[in-house]
């Protein structure tokens, strides 16, 4: 079944090149490929979840754990709210002369390749094939980024594309030593990730700290860790808002997923965890610091969600560095929430900067009074974003904190408090200033598109849902996750 | 007693075979210059013959000379003879014990009282050849003594093949040491003898001439002596060369001498072919040459200390890995667009040829077969093939052009690599890349040895990735960035080899695919950008960069 998961977006994206004549016809099948890929991961999860044992198909490829259902799952259903709000938006930018018909065939085709390279990564049974959906993911995302063509979003989409294919080659690299340090010389076969984890007698530990540093670094380009994270905000700001959502919210999460599974690799090693903690504490707070102090500076609305988004991979990357179960549990946690809530404010940004016609927040006055049904959620997503209830981004901030005290942390959970202060003041404060005020007299009200406006409030509900209170089956994935990484 | 004789005769012996041979392969020199240069040449025999006439003649001085210039020829001739001395020339071991310090500063004598002599003619050209001539030694010498640490590492300075228990030169040229201590040790000689990239021995012409200016005062039987003691130089440090360079058993032999005079003919046709296809690099450009012979004899010595000798894969691998890395480096240089894309597929056909030996040696596959002539098909043709007619055929391959909105003027369009300076300009300074890549290789090795490979494999795999993301990162044309992410990659695609990981078939093919799709897109994003920028020049993608 879990073939079926990857399938529907592949066929999409094909039939999306083969009909671009049509583009009302591929808006239709490429939302429908990502329904389909949802409808499925969410079978093949509820699958998992009523035996509680992780099983493999479509020949001993694809292989689906807790770790991997929670990412699957996570991936599958965002995709579909970003499916359903490209619909309004591209058909906004050729109304206004910005994209032309042609091109809407290669967006959604490459948009279904992205999505189906994004599920293959966490499906993949092989670390290797993971490795090649993740380059996929690459590939598939550069003419995204570039697609309004424009001198600055080509530099970006070649920053984008350079920087990432080097680091993911590192990670090749990196997954290749790890390979090395683990089999036993002669075996034919055991490449597999669970076949790794069951590893526990790894004869040089030297060359598995190798092997993780070069996963951590090369993977953790993609992630956007600061220092490697410079392609993040040019590629997020230039790229369509649908592409910067997918980016911030889901393809993220892919490459972190990467590091997830090599760290189970290295788990029962006492001390790979202690050199591992060590390298993804300094690399989470280092992110969540330059996040949280870049974004009061920028002018560009994108680019400012962009900074928050390494401010929060970095808390993730932190409460996974702190481990045990509860740092593990924060740390998926804010990750699923940061994936609900980025998504939602790249979709909020993305219709007032239609409302005002730029995307310098500078010139962005009075949205409550332009755009009033977006503007004011648009406020509580920011203060979600930096976490603030009713967001999920809180309690799993508060689960970091908890875990850096219970370790007698100080110094990392003072940190934590200063820095998610400066990044919730200075987002809240931006928003606002966007927000409230009163609007340029020439700005009439603005009505956007249907299917934007529907995707929006479906993934808000959605994503309060989680924070107040989320389904009993998504805290039991959960729970075995965490129960998967951190034992 | 009879052991003072006999260390007498041979160090007679030895003198008056590095006097008579050493005028031999001035002619020999000649001669090879003359055929390059399409002339029958005079008789190899000629400079005897020249040196029998001048000494046979009287000699003019100029009446402002001091006695300088009389004692210089003579001094000069018996420091270089004394020279002789210093070399296991004849015997397996010199004759003077105090090695190669003082091997040098015979040398140095000779120098030091022949630029006095120079400048006290009081002829204009004589104090240039001089200064010229001293601003050359201190430039000279660091680099010759690099090569005695080499020397120290052996532990005497005494002057001893740098690895004596190599027993043959097929297990000598596999280590890395062999070779860079081969190029810096040319390059010091070429300057020390003043050979042609430094100095044409040939010439008169006041601008260039360096050594011939300091002597053009000098007639008669000084101007022979003169003569012969550079030929004596110039022998001498061919034979240093040889006893560097060559393995161990060679000078255990009573064929010795002989093996060396034909090694010092060797050299010497080689260096005047190496001086009838290059030309006199400028004053200024000396101190980058010498310099890089340095560094080279710096890396030297630190691969001589980390690298352990190369076990199980013999010279093929060796070479082969050798070419592979010296195709990354090369890369580098200043040269046209195709010519790069030649280098990939020599690296690539090295890459290959490894990959076959060590799947032949661990006894592969069908499958493993397969997926070999599947890297050999796309790295050695598909992608050279995708890459050299985007050259020439424009946008005619690229599947994606209809959507990227390419206008009917630029769907014309070439990227017109051949005639782009930027492309044919290096990314970095010839000497810097060099160095560069040096300490890369050296830091690869170092790494490799310390996680206790015995192959030369990995190092390789870690040299050409950082190499490759040295090109990378020197921002400069982005499809020399992309050449550098494909030699990073022939690394990687090493990497399960030498570590003799076994990779599932299936990960092999995909990310062979995913490899040429990043190269079609990285084509596409070109001309794109062209399109924007105008042109391919990654160091103009500076409008995104946030401002402070």
């Amino acid at each position: 079944m879990l073939e079926l998961i990857i399938l529907p977006p592949l066929l999409a994206g094909a039939l999306a090149f083969v009909f671009h004549r049509q583009p009302r016809q591929v808006e239709a099948i490429a939302f429908l490929g990502a329904c389909l890929a949802a409808f499925f991961a969410i079978l093949s999860v509820g699958a998992f979840l009523s035996t509680e044992v992780a099983f493999r198909d479509f020949y001993g490829l694809l292989y689906m754990d807790a770790v991997s259902g929670l990412f699957t799952a996570i991936t599958a259903v965002v995709a579909c709210f970003i499916f359903l709000y490209s619909v309004g938006y591209i058909r906004h930018e050729v109304k206004e002369g910005v994209v032309e018909k042609d091109q809407i065939g290669l967006y959604y085709g490459l948009l279904s390749f992205f999505l189906a390279a994004m599920l293959a990564a966490t499906l993949a049974a092989h670390p290797v094939v993971m490795w090649a959906a993740i380059e996929a993911t690459t590939l598939a995302s550069v003419f995204l980024i570039s697609f309004y063509q424009t001198s600055s979003s080509i530099e970006a989409a070649w920053k984008f594309f350079i920087i990432n294919s080097v680091g993911i080659l590192l990670a090749l690299a990196g997954i290749l030593f790890l390979m090395f340090a683990l089999i036993p010389a002669g075996a034919t076969s055991g490449g597999d990730w669970d076949a790794l984890m069951a590893f526990h007698d790894a004869p040089n530990l030297l060359f598995l700290k190798i092997a993780f540093a070069f996963i951590l670094v090369g993977f953790g380009t993609k992630v956007g860790l600061v220092p490697l994270h410079v392609w993040l905000p040019d590629a997020h700001s230039q790229a369509p808002t649908p592409i910067s959502a997918i980016l911030s919210g889901l393809l993220l999460n892919i490459a972190f997923f990467g590091i997830v599974r090599s760290y189970q690799v290295v788990a029962p090693y006492d001390s790979m965890v202690s050199f591992a903690s060590g390298l993804l504490i300094g690399f989470g707070v280092l992110s969540l610091a330059i996040g949280a102090l870049r974004i009061y500076f920028q002018h560009n609305i994108k680019r400012m969600l962009a900074y928050s988004s390494v401010e929060n991979m970095g808390i993730v990357t932190l409460a996974f560095g702190l481990g045990g179960p509860l740092g593990v549990a924060a740390a998926l946690f804010h990750m699923a929430s940061h994936s609900l809530a980025k998504p939602l404010a790249f979709f909020a940004s993305g219709i007032t900067a239609f409302a005002f016609n730029t995307k310098e927040m500078p010139y962005i006055r009075g949205a409550a009074q332009v755009i009033p049904l977006v503007a004011i959620p648009f406020v509580f997503i920011a203060a979600g974003l930096a976490g603030s209830p009713p967001f999920g981004t809180f309690l799993s901030e508060l689960g970091v904190l908890a875990v850096s005290l219970s370790k007698g942390e100080m110094l990392i959970a003072a940190a934590l408090i200063i820095f998610t202060t400066i990044a919730f003041a200075s987002l809240l404060y931006r928003v606002s200033a966007m927000c409230f005020g009163t609007a340029p007299s020439d700005r009439h009200a603005f009505s956007p598109s249907l299917t934007m406006m529907v995707s929006f409030a479906a993934l808000l509900i959605l994503t309060i849902i989680m924070g107040i209170m989320p389904p009993s089956q998504f805290v039991h994935l959960l729970e075995l996750a965490v129960h998967a990484i951190a034992g | 007693m009879a052991d003072i004789l006999t260390t007498f005769a041979l160090a007679a012996l030895q003198v008056i075979f590095a006097l008579v041979a050493a005028p031999l392969l001035i002619g020999i020199m000649r001669k090879v210059k003359a055929r390059f240069q399409g002339r029958v040449g005079s008789p190899i025999i000629q400079p005897y013959i020249d040196l029998q006439k001048l000494l046979s003649k009287g000699s003019a001085r100029s009446s402002v000379t001091s006695f300088i210039f009389t004692i210089a020829p003579v001094v000069g001739f018996v420091s270089v003879a004394a020279a002789a001395l210093a070399l296991p020339i004849l015997s397996p071991s010199p004759v003077i014990a105090a090695g190669i310090v003082v091997f040098i500063y015979l040398f140095a004598i000779s120098r030091f009282l022949t630029a006095l002599s120079g400048l006290d003619a009081g002829s204009a050209f004589g104090g240039m050849g001089s200064s010229r001539e001293m601003l050359y030694s201190v430039l000279i010498e660091p680099a010759l003594f690099a090569v005695i640490l080499l020397v120290a590492t052996a532990g005497s300075l005494s002057i001893s093949p740098i690895a004596s228990d190599f027993a043959s030169w097929q297990v000598l040229v596999a280590t890395p040491a062999f070779w860079l201590i081969a190029i810096a040790l040319f390059i010091a000689i070429l300057a020390e003898t003043g050979r042609l990239p430094f100095d044409n021995p040939a010439t008169h012409l006041e601008l260039t001439m360096v050594h011939e200016a300091m002597i053009l005062e000098n007639s008669g039987p000084g101007l022979a002596l003169i003569e012969w003691a550079s030929a004596v130089k110039i022998f001498l440090f061919f034979s240093l060369a040889g006893i560097l360079l060559m393995p161990g058993d060679f000078q255990a032999s009573l064929l010795w001498p002989a093996i060396l005079l034909v090694f010092c003919i060797a050299f010497g046709a080689f260096v005047a072919a190496v001086e009838s296809i290059s030309v006199k690099v400028r004053l200024f450009k000396v101190s980058e040459l010498l310099i890089f012979s340095l560094l080279l004899a710096l890396i030297a010595f630190l691969t001589r200390i980390f690298v352990a000798k190369p076990e199980g894969d013999g010279w093929f691998q060796a070479i082969l890995a050798l070419a592979m890395l010296l195709c990354a480096i090369y890369v580098m240089f200043s040269l046209t667009f195709r010519d790069r894309i030649k280098l990939y597929i020599i690296q690539s056909i090295c890459l290959v040829a490894i990959l076959f030996q060590i799947t032949l040696t661990t006894g592969g596959e069908g499958m493993n077969y397969l997926f070999l002539f599947a890297i050999a098909s796309f790295k050695i043709i598909v992608i050279p093939f995708v890459l050299y007619h985007s050259m020439s055929w424009g946008m005619k391959l690229m599947p994606l052009q209809f959507y990227l909105r390419f206008g009917e003027a630029q769907k014309k369009f070439k990227l017109d690599l051949e005639a782009d300076p930027l492309f044919m300009s290096a990314p970095i300074t010839t000497s810097r890349a060099l160095m560069y890549a040096g300490v890369l290789v050296t830091l690869a090795f170092a790494v490799s040895s310390v996680l206790g490979g015995t192959t030369i494999m990995l190092p390789l795999a870690v040299s050409l990735i950082l190499i490759g993301m040295l090109i990378i990162a020197s921002k400069t044309h982005l499809l020399l960035q992309l050449l550098g992410f494909l030699m990073m990659e022939n690394g990687v695609v090493l990497l399960p080899y030498a570590l003799h990981v076994n990779m599932p078939f299936i990960g092999e093919v995909v990310t062979l695919f995913d490899l040429v799709i990043l190269v079609r897109i990285t084509l596409l994003l070109s001309f794109k950008m062209k399109e924007t920028h105008g042109s391919l020049d990654t160091k103009q993608l500076i409008e995104l960069v946030e401002k402070r």
